[in-house]
């Protein structure tokens, strides 16, 4: 039998939310040793840094600080400006501005709820528009495209600023594959009516007949009907009296 | 860049071609989505796409968004394309709005003579086309819009250069 005191315990026991053992003894100013003396174990939960990794990555740091200002050294020597930031190994470019040969799709979360996968607040999976080239994240869509433009990316895809010049021969070439597009699909465009016009009619005549049969059917079924009624009171009727079962109709 | 003139251009009317449309629509015309989207990065080939897709001509609408028209006039000036490719745009006679768009270019950077040898020919044009401005869309014609470009100095909210214009009416009044 549990002590009506102990009830109390052994609830908390079930929820697994054990309280820790409170004694008198505990409690007592004498055998206090000050906050800092405390040999309390329950700060286990805080995070423990480990140094050595910092450390190392301090060094590094320090040693790239140190190569750029030898660089920067040797490039003040020689009258160039001193670089500000890391290098960066960017590709040097060789092809000249392209066209986007895809859709930026800019509209396709418009009106959208959307829940942020990513809580770290960089990198893709944000709310707003994604570069993946220059990992980078942009508001709205003005930013985005100025971005896109920019020569900033383009330098990161490897592209100059200047754009490829026509030449006579491929507007002619353009306008004649154009022209040819256009009549390729005035074609499509008529044979695709012809075609429908005739599936309409095909389907429109089946529906008829179908309604005509069905029509056929009904009326049959209601003089049959009809039919049978009448020669069934008769055929009662006059049997009734004459006394005889009926005139042997040769109709059914 | 995206906005900077083609290198190796040549002057037009003594300045940068782009300045020939007026700053306030330029910058308009450099915020719009459809400069940005569209129009980044083409060439005088590429840029027959674009113009074919276009149904209609016009200058500015509602609170001065520029409409396709005029961004494309800023590329085509802003890669100053030869003269034998203006001819093959005006040769197109199936993409009306193209050669709509060559004309008015033409307009705005030949010289007087030659704009007159050039349009003349497209006074022979009857066919519609959109115009779209600020109370919406109207309808005018290909001969309609030449005449315009022959006669006025101005044309869809765009100066057209007035020397050209007051060499052209002479030449006109010298021929009738």
């Amino acid at each position: 039998m549990i002590a009506p005191q102990d009830r109390r315990i052994i609830r908390v026991e079930h929820l697994n939310l054990i309280p820790p053992p409170v004694t008198k003894q505990q409690g007592r100013m004498s055998e206090r040793k000050g906050a800092y003396a405390s040999t309390a174990s329950d700060t286990n939960f805080r995070r423990k840094w480990d140094k050595e990794e910092y450390a190392e990555k301090a060094r590094q740091r320090d040693a790239e600080e140190k190569e750029r200002m030898q660089e920067n050294e040797e490039r003040l020597k020689t009258g160039k400006k001193p670089r500000k930031g890391a290098k960066k190994d960017v590709p040097t470019p060789t092809e000249l501005m392209k066209l986007r040969d895809y859709d930026l799709e800019l509209e396709k979360n418009l009106n959208k709820t959307i829940v942020v996968a990513n809580p770290s607040g960089r990198g893709p999976g944000q709310p707003g528009f994604f570069c993946e080239k220059c990992n980078r994240t942009y508001r709205d869509t003005a930013a985005y495209l100025d971005h896109i433009n920019s020569r900033a990316h383009l330098r990161m895809l490897g592209q100059k600023t200047q754009i490829e010049r026509s030449t006579v021969e491929q507007v002619r070439e353009r306008i004649a594959f154009l022209r040819e597009q256009r009549r390729e699909a005035s074609k499509a465009k008529e044979f695709d009516f012809n075609k429908r016009l005739a599936e309409v009619k095909a389907k429109a005549d089946a529906e008829r007949a179908a309604k005509k049969a069905q029509k056929k059917a009904e009326k049959e079924k209601a003089r049959m009907e009809l039919l049978k009624d009448v020669t069934v009171q008769q055929d009662d009727d006059m049997a009734q009296m004459m006394g005889f079962a009926g005139f042997g109709s040769s109709k059914k | 860049m995206a906005n900077t003139t083609v290198r190796g251009a040549t002057a037009i009317h003594g300045q940068n071609p782009q300045f020939l449309v007026e700053t306030v629509i330029r910058n308009r015309i450099y915020e719009s989505l459809y400069w940005k989207e569209r129009c980044f990065a083409l060439t005088a080939a590429t840029l027959i796409d674009r113009a074919i897709e276009m149904n209609a001509i016009g200058g500015v609408y509602g609170n001065n968004v520029p409409t396709e028209f005029i961004c494309l006039l800023l590329k085509l000036l802003q890669i100053q394309p030869e003269k034998e490719i203006l001819i093959e745009y005006l040769q197109a006679d199936e993409f009306k709005y193209l050669r709509a768009l060559a004309a008015m270019y033409i307009r705005m950077t030949f010289q007087a003579a030659e704009v007159y040898e050039i349009l003349e020919p497209l006074l022979k044009d009857y066919r519609k086309l959109r115009l779209r401005d600020v109370g919406g869309y109207s309808l005018t014609y290909m001969d309609e819009f030449v005449d315009q470009l022959l006669h006025e100095e101005r044309s869809l909210t765009l100066a057209l250069s007035f020397w050209v214009a007051l060499c052209l009416a002479q030449s006109l009044t010298l021929s009738f």
